[in-house]
């Protein structure tokens, strides 16, 4: 089993947070191990991007279809032997309205009161 | 009986609702966002499976109960596994030898469905999924692309896309070799 190390997470980090492709541009990225619910090793890659162009709710899918594809290429490069999961999302706000009551999870259910 | 097949357009435009791309209509909880992911996954998912039965059992409405049947013969993992292999992720697997030249669009079909199906893990467990309106929006909108890109290569017989659902009922016998 091929091995790699925090350098390797590390220049991968340092060689796509200047990535720009189409109209998303890498602002920040994260990069840590995981293990997934069998146990096997994989690399989390997040990229933090640009907002989408005004007018858009969100980014082309080709440009994001890329950037994957350059975040995948980029992972062999340097060399990491492992699955490379790879999210895209920005600094913005999430743009959602969760219910205040339900933010407990183990909370009551508000409906009908019920513990669950 | 009358129960009524699962049909992948059905599951895209349920993802549509629950994440709108129209503000207009309130924004949704995140909870929906997950949910939208999760069936816009499933949505990709079960456009192959059918694509994959159709080939293994034929598509005339008497061989419907035997491809329900070989449905559940197909494996999330297993169809990841192969969907890495077309779109050049693992190009060194069993699969991707058997599998040969991939036309570039089922190796965005292939990109595609490993995304979603990594992505549909993290909105159905991970409770530290932080996910945006926007994010879910590109993943539906990655899913509706995809379905649509399987119907045009079923529909012009593409040989990459034939031998890509025919192996999905045979990735377990590969990943032994």
């Amino acid at each position: 089993m091929a091995t790699f190390t925090d350098g390797h997470l590390d220049d991968l980090r340092r060689r796509l947070r200047s990535e720009h492709i189409g109209s998303i541009e890498v602002r920040d990225v994260f990069v840590e191990r995981r293990f997934d619910a069998e146990g096997v090793e994989y690399v989390q890659v997040t990229l933090v991007v640009s907002e989408p162009r005004a007018g858009q709710q969100t980014w082309p899918v080709n440009d994001a279809f890329e950037l994957r594809q350059r975040v995948r290429w980029t992972a062999a490069e340097v060399g990491i032997p492992v699955d490379v999961s790879i999210t895209i999302t920005s600094a913005g706000e999430a743009d959602t309205q969760d219910d205040e009551e339900d933010d407990d999870a183990g909370g009551q259910d508000p409906g009908t009161g019920v513990h669950w | 009986m009358s129960a009524r097949e699962i049909h992948p357009y059905e599951l895209l435009r349920l993802a549509e609702r629950l994440v709108p791309a129209d503000v207009g209509r309130g924004k949704p909880r995140t909870v929906e966002l997950r949910r939208g992911v999760s069936t816009a996954y499933y949505a990709l998912f079960h456009e192959l499976i059918w694509q994959a039965t159709r080939e293994l059992v034929g598509d005339e409405p008497t061989a419907k109960i035997q491809r329900y049947k070989a449905s559940r013969w197909i494996a999330h993992a297993e169809v990841k596994e192969l969907a890495k292999a077309a779109s050049g992720a693992s190009p060194t697997s069993a699969l991707a030898s058997v599998l040969g030249p991939v036309d570039q669009r089922l190796a965005r079909v292939a990109e595609a469905f490993v995304t979603l199906h990594e992505e549909r893990e993290r909105a159905d467990y991970d409770h530290e999924y932080d996910i945006k309106r926007r994010d879910a929006l590109l993943l539906i909108a990655t899913a509706r692309e995809a379905v649509d890109t399987v119907r045009l290569l079923r529909k012009e017989s593409e040989v990459s896309f034939t031998r890509f659902v025919k192996l999905m009922v045979a990735v377990k016998t590969a990943k032994k070799r």
